[in-house]
């Protein structure tokens, strides 16, 4: 996996590698005190609130809630969220190394949350393993994700920074709100692939996006930074600007990875949009262009979740065909472009607007999948 | 849900004007829920692109819909507790929706997780995905009751605002280790597990009948952190009262109980007889479950039960008898002396009791 970090570091601009570089240690060091490897009483009373009056088979719950996330955070992540947290914490002069179990909590609930990517879309591989739901069975990939993500806030509704009450609540109503959204998104995308929705609007497929993952990726980050940095009241809904114009640039970008990954390293398998019949830009572009036999072909396939090569070429070949990655391309470059208009309005110094700007280019045009 | 779980709940506390205050509020927050109108200007916000409505009926309300049918009456629970702790039921009506709807979402919660298709080696992509879309309408539910906090709609002050964030955080993640270890269990067949950790897991497991209500009361009418702590554990008892006691009348029935089938998933994780399967140290016979890499909950929890009557024992019987009655004891030792509940110790010494003279 390190060779999969070397890789995604030689595809990043100079200075964010840098920064990258300086502030791994701490990240990892977060993750690893936040989130431990066994659980027991204490451990149970800081996350629930309450004593327990017997003793548990500490080792069933850990197995049952702590471990799925584990697996994952062990094979090693990008950590992209914390260190957008780290860079925001940074850049309203908050030294990021004082901050790791905050940076830790960031990459917990990314991590605890992808394992319902990965059920949702019935993957079998993350990061070059087993899914939780293969591993583990569906109901313990669903009840330790949800419960390994609550659990992950505990730093925020223990006020564990000791931040004073008005910013603490203000950082528990910022979690609260994105996550209505994240589920309201949820809502919509599993209701369009389920009923085989095939007029799914440009407005609403970004709504539905910025709703669903804009969470974690990356208002929710900027966001929670943003509070606990003290940054000036008029950056925050410019930093939440950024962060949904970012999450536009990384998912389109993930979205064409899917149909052409350029690392099967981080054990994604190609095409899986394909299989679970998702509505993603590019396939909402290429039904809208498509001729209309050939828009009734990938209609078909599409509510047939295949898993067939040769089928998924095929759509494949029509996504060129109808210039799907060329729109897309231009899509995020489009969305890059906003996201540096929107930095330079920050109230922060040169040095961290480069590395603001370098990050959006490196989520929307470089990155792996 | 309680009057399925607590004999004569329905008599006791169910009283009517409680009833309707319930049903109306829910029935108006039901109607908010599906206006798009109201959720931009309270719950999601305008978005700067374009949300999608019609997924509200097709995609959320048709597939949550029954698990609505019917709340769990924990409300009555909270605004009974919160009148005797002195606080304002009346103003604090609407937070009976943090309740229910972490109610009606545990019901979904349980439907998909103890699914029989789960059970399969290879489970079916379409069907898996169709549960999901379930799952995550539940989802949905449980989250959305939180606009109630970030609109200050209570208009409580920060540090009860953020207790209930906390408090709503406790509950979510110790609900979950509840059905997380049952589950884990159910895949072992039981094997190996401790009866001290079975009653534990049990009281997290329910943790959203009594402790969930009757806790989030003390934090409305702003009882002291110190209650609170002592408060929790005496409820702690208190759910293991009900719970031994609905697997004492289970041991003593011939035939198990029905219930609506959608509270079916909830219903097995309360009712499993566990309590009598530790005390008698008894096994489950792997071989009705050798096809399986995760053995289906229910049918575990349907396997216990049909070990344990067929080794019924009325000694067992009195010694579950006997627990409930020292977990109620230690309740009511616990809230007497902190001058809490006399109302609500009463009312469910009336339910467990009935007819023993207690």
């Amino acid at each position: 996996m390190a060779r999969n970090l070397r890789k995604m570091l030689k595809n990043m601009p100079e200075s964010l590698a840098a920064f990258y570089h300086k502030h791994i240690g701490t990240i990892k060091d977060g993750i690893a005190r936040y989130f431990p490897h066994a659980v027991d009483a204490p451990f149970f009373e800081t996350v629930s609130g309450q004593v327990p009056l017997y003793d548990q088979d500490w080792p069933a719950v850990y197995d049952s809630i702590l471990l799925p996330t584990q697996e994952y955070l062990d094979r090693g992540g990008k950590v992209l969220r914390p260190v957008l947290v780290a860079l925001t914490l940074e850049a309203y002069g908050l030294d990021p190394s004082d901050y790791a179990a905050f940076l830790g909590a960031i990459e917990v609930m990314e991590d605890s949350s992808i394992i319902m990517d990965d059920y949702i879309d019935n993957s079998e591989l993350r990061r070059g393993g087993p899914c939780a739901h293969v591993a583990h069975g569906f109901p313990i990939a669903n009840i330790s994700s949800c419960t390994a993500f609550a659990l992950s806030h505990y730093l925020f509704y223990n006020n564990e920074m000791g931040l004073p009450r008005e910013k603490a609540t203000r950082l528990l109503n910022a979690f609260a709100w994105e996550h209505i959204q994240m589920a309201y998104g949820q809502i919509e995308e599993l209701y369009w692939t389920e009923s085989n929705v095939n007029s799914v609007a440009l407005s609403q497929y970004l709504q539905e996006t910025i709703a669903r993952c804009a969470f974690l990726s990356f208002r929710g980050p900027l966001r929670y930074a943003a509070i606990v940095a003290d940054a000036p009241a008029e950056d925050i809904p410019v930093l939440e600007r950024i962060g949904e114009y970012l999450l536009i640039g990384y998912h389109i970008r993930g979205d064409t990875l899917d149909m052409s990954p350029d690392s099967d390293e981080w054990g994604k398998i190609a095409g899986e949009d394909i299989t679970t019949g998702r509505r993603t830009l590019l396939i909402n572009y290429v039904l809208e262009k498509a001729e209309p036999g050939d828009r009734a072909e990938l209609e078909r396939i599409l509510n047939a979740r295949t898993t067939d090569e040769r089928i998924k070429h095929w759509v494949y070949d029509k996504v060129v065909q109808y210039g799907g990655f060329a729109f897309t391309r231009e899509m995020a470059r489009a969305y890059h472009e906003k996201t540096r208009e929107q930095i330079l309005r920050l109230h922060i110094s040169e040095r961290h607007r480069q590395l603001f700007s370098e990050f959006s280019d490196f989520a929307a045009m470089k990155r792996s999948v | 849900m309680l009057n399925h779980l607590i004999e004569g709940f329905d008599s006791v506390f169910l009283e009517d004007p409680e009833r309707s205050a319930v049903q109306g509020c829910l029935a108006q927050e039901a109607a908010a829920l599906m206006d798009p109108e109201y959720l931009v200007s309270s719950v999601i916000g305008e978005g700067e692109f374009d949300w999608d409505f019609d997924s509200l009926d097709d995609g959320f309300m048709k597939l949550v819909g029954p698990y609505m049918a019917e709340p769990s009456w924990t409300s009555v629970l909270f605004l009974q507790s919160l009148r005797e702790f002195g606080g304002d039921a009346q103003r604090d009506l609407r937070a009976i929706v943090f309740l229910e709807y972490a109610y009606y979402s545990s019901l979904i919660n349980d439907f998909y997780n103890f699914h029989e298709r789960f059970t399969e080696f290879e489970p079916d992509r379409w069907a898996c995905s169709r549960l999901t879309q379930l799952r995550y309408a539940g989802q949905y539910l449980s989250k959305y009751p939180a606009y109630l906090l970030i609109n200050n709609a209570f208009g409580v002050n920060q540090d009860t605002q953020s207790a209930i964030h906390q408090w709503l955080a406790n509950v979510y993640v110790t609900l979950g280790m509840g059905r997380g270890v049952m589950v884990k269990w159910a895949h072992r067949l039981y094997d190996g597990v401790k009866l001290e950790a079975y009653l534990q897991n049990a009281i997290n497991g329910m943790c959203l009948y009594v402790l969930f209500p009757v806790v989030l009361a003390a934090i409305f009418a702003g009882v002291a952190d110190e209650d609170r702590r002592v408060l929790k554990q005496a409820l702690n008892h208190l759910t293991l009262a009900i719970k031994l006691k609905l697997e004492h009348r289970l041991y003593g029935a011939t035939a198990g109980e029905t219930v609506p089938s959608e509270l079916s998933g909830s219903w097995t994780a309360a009712s499993t007889e566990g309590t009598a399967f530790l005390l008698q140290e008894l096994c489950l016979d792997p071989g009705p479950f050798a096809g399986s890499r995760f053995p289906d909950v229910r049918a575990v929890g349907d396997g216990i039960s049909n070990v344990v009557h067929t080794r019924s024992d009325p000694a067992v019987g009195e010694r579950i008898g006997q627990m409930v009655r020292e977990h109620f004891s230690r309740f009511e030792q616990v809230v007497s002396e902190r001058g809490m509940l006399p109302d609500m110790r009463n009312r469910f010494r009336s339910c467990l009791f009935a007819g023993e003279g207690e």
